[in-house]
């Protein structure tokens, strides 16, 4: 105590972390001795020092810090009470400033690396599962579409691979629309197949006819091509190729018509053949 | 909007920060929070002063408040205010980064980053006795001589000792410690005799 005139000078200088060589020395060893009067200085010195903090021009943290801070602390809590060491339990009451002097850097560093590890990697298994999740979804999808497709294929093949079928060439009467193919066979039905075909404006729809050699047109129902612009039209209809001169196919309002309301744009003569007879 | 977060970062301003800390200890994560608000521009712009660096000062900050949070437990309001801890816990921190990052730079003869820090943006929701406080800091240091603030700031934001102070400045060592003892007892004389901020009051 008695020598605590000689460190009057030190305690700035020794907060601030300017103090060195000997001067520094002394300082700490009589520090060492546990006098009372010149920690307590040094505490004021200290907290003095911390003040020119407000110096430094002044900037807002990135919001995500926040987020990203809470997370690990959430991830941190759920693990489990603090270290333990009850408040009080030791006697120095300079342990507050003394655990941040004498902090290992490094030991503290590597907690909290962990801790953060741990949360991201929670993070990241838990992004993994939901990608999992996702891809699994898509797969089914995909085979569910796969089954789908190999039965059309399945209904098409036995329609175009019968015998007795005729196939009709549905000529546009655009040039720039696709051209529409039919298969027909009395007993396994027809079906209608073109591929680029273009979506109907919104309110209408396709429908095919059969136009009899005598009379009004029949309905072949209504379809529209899928995503990829394919058309797949399966009619099961009890008219006779012998008594059909051609198909035809128009636009009409959503749901379809009695009767074409528009001029056909897609036209195809049945051949003149008779059955049985493959081009 | 701004004006009731304005507001409602004043009312949570007034919960001390021993409360805070208490509720800590018993892992109270939205006092974390506050405390978060609280003290995380500071502790970002020190850290971002310091090493000059945004992805450093981010680290530095989420390092303090997990320190903090792990070790609220050891926290002792007789030892002085919670805010000289966390920017002495940042400034440490800051310069131990700073010293690694020159000294891979000295191995690598490389020449110092000396990139400007972005301008200042004047903060809305900071506690008005804290802002004051601050005023009062930077118009002590502007009142001093040029050289005088330069050989405190060389302390404080670069770490540096007297003698290396004296180097930087081609000064004589004499001069640099009593700049920088009379600079801070300059401070101490205007913070105290400010008696109004409670913050002022736990520098005594």
């Amino acid at each position: 105590m008695s020598e605590c005139y000689k460190f009057r000078e030190s305690c700035e200088s020794y907060a601030l972390g300017a103090l060195e060589g000997e001067e520094r020395a002394a300082f700490e060893a009589h520090l060492a001795t546990h006098c009372e009067h010149c920690r307590a200085e040094l505490d004021r010195a200290r907290a003095l020092v911390a003040q020119l903090a407000y110096l430094a021009p002044e900037q807002a943290p990135p919001p995500h810090l926040q987020n990203r801070l809470m997370a690990a602390i959430a991830a941190d809590a759920q693990r489990g009470p603090a270290p333990v060491t009850p408040r009080g339990s030791d006697v120095s009451p300079a342990a507050w400033w003394n655990w941040l002097s004498g902090l290992s850097w490094a030991a503290a560093a590597a907690a909290l690396l962990f801790a953060v590890w741990t949360h991201q990697q929670a993070a990241l298994l838990e992004g993994q599962r939901a990608a999992l999740e996702i891809q699994l979804r898509q797969e089914a999808a995909r085979l569910s579409q796969t089954r789908t497709e190999l039965a059309r294929y399945e209904k098409v093949l036995a329609i175009v691979s019968a015998p007795g079928t005729i196939q009709v060439s549905l000529d546009p009467a655009k040039p720039a629309a696709p051209r529409v193919r039919a298969h027909w066979n009395e007993k396994t039905g027809l079906v209608l197949t073109a591929l680029e075909f273009p979506a109907p404006e919104a309110g209408r729809t396709f429908q095919l006819w059969l136009v009899p050699k005598k009379g009004n047109p029949i309905s072949a129902g209504i379809f529209s091509p899928d995503a990829r612009g394919e058309v797949f039209h399966f009619v099961a209809t009890s008219a006779r190729v012998a008594q059909t001169a051609a198909l035809a196919i128009s636009v009409e309002p959503a749901g379809g018509s009695p009767q074409p309301t528009s001029t056909p744009i897609w036209v195809g003569a049945l051949p003149s053949a008779p059955l049985g007879v493959t081009r | 909007m701004l004006l009731a977060a304005t507001i409602q970062m004043r009312e949570s301003e007034r919960v001390p920060d021993a409360a805070l800390m208490d509720r800590l200890v018993r892992r109270d994560q939205d006092a974390m929070e506050q405390l978060y608000r609280r003290y995380s521009r500071i502790i970002y712009s020190l850290a971002l002063r310091i090493t000059q660096q945004a992805a450093s000062a981010e680290e530095i900050v989420q390092d303090v408040f997990l320190l903090l949070w792990r070790n609220a437990h050891r926290y002792e309001v007789s030892r002085g205010g919670l805010e000289p801890w966390l920017l002495t816990l940042a400034r440490n921190r800051s310069l131990d980064l700073l010293r690694m990052k020159r000294e891979k730079q000295r191995r690598r003869e490389d020449a110092l980053d000396d990139s400007p820090v972005p301008a200042a943006h004047p903060s809305a929701e900071a506690a008005i006795d804290r802002q004051r406080r601050a005023e009062q800091v930077r118009a002590v240091m502007a009142s001093l001589p040029a050289a005088q603030r330069k050989a405190i700031e060389l302390a404080f934001f670069d770490g540096m000792t007297h003698s290396e102070i004296a180097a930087a400045l081609a000064q004589p060592l004499g001069t640099v410690k009593s700049w920088i003892r009379n600079g801070l007892l300059r401070l101490r004389e205007s913070l105290e005799g400010a008696g109004a901020s409670p913050a002022a009051g736990e520098l005594k």
